[in-house]
């Protein structure tokens, strides 16, 4: 049946296709030429990028202590620090001791 | 680094300071590099307007790339063997998971 009937020609084929793309509000592109659509297509991926860092809390332990000066808040990092220092030194890795100045300068 | 950016309230370090004040930036020129990019590849604007855009985006400052952007291990500021899904480098992953602090993360066996 379909050998039968002729097949339209590439031009009004075109006329067709464009007719298409009105109606269905796609872009237009016959001759396939690169109009670097696929550029702006891509979604915006700044705001994904920026929150990957926590952001920084603007309550500090310094204000909570200020706030409520009745109650004891611990630093714990630095009470361990602290707490990793005097082991140290108690093995006698402690920070060495300073020279004393004697005054004495090297004679240039 | 000239322009301010906030920091973050995370572990900090020299390249974790680095990699945030990069994606700041990249962020903030993203569109223009976008538009750039687009007049660059378009073969229907005239070739001037096309070498003018290419140009200036080969000038623009590396930290506006977003190439550059590396994802950081949030607890250590390693930058290899990051896991995305958990934003730690796989010593800390494995660390927290088998304190438990990774809600759903067990030994696999099967």
């Amino acid at each position: 049946m379909s050998t039968l009937v002729t097949r339209p020609s590439a031009q009004r084929l075109r006329q067709l296709w464009k007719t298409s793309c009105e109606i269905f509000q796609t872009a237009y592109n016959p001759d396939s030429i690169r109009t670097g659509n696929k550029v702006l297509r891509q979604k915006l991926k700044g705001p994904a990028v920026i929150s990957y860092y926590p952001v920084e809390s603007p309550v500090k332990l310094r204000h909570i202590r200020a706030a409520f000066p009745m109650f004891k808040f611990p630093n714990t990092e630095d009470e361990h620090r602290v707490m990793m220092n005097e082991l140290r030194k108690r093995r006698g890795k402690g920070p060495p001791k300073k020279k004393e100045d004697t005054g004495k300068r090297r004679r240039r | 680094m000239v322009a301010k950016v906030p920091t973050p309230g995370c572990f900090l370090n020299t390249m974790i300071m680095r990699d945030n004040f990069k994606r700041h930036m990249a962020a903030e020129a993203e569109a223009e590099r976008r538009a750039l990019k687009y007049i660059a590849y378009n073969m229907t604007v005239p070739v001037r307007a096309r070498i003018q855009a290419q140009l200036r985006l080969a000038t623009m400052p590396n930290y506006t790339r977003m190439n550059q952007v590396k994802n950081r291990c949030v607890v250590s500021g390693k930058g290899r063997a990051v896991l995305s899904e958990f934003k730690m480098s796989r010593h800390q992953f494995r660390m927290a998971a088998q304190n438990g602090e990774l809600p759903g993360v067990k030994r696999a066996t099967w």
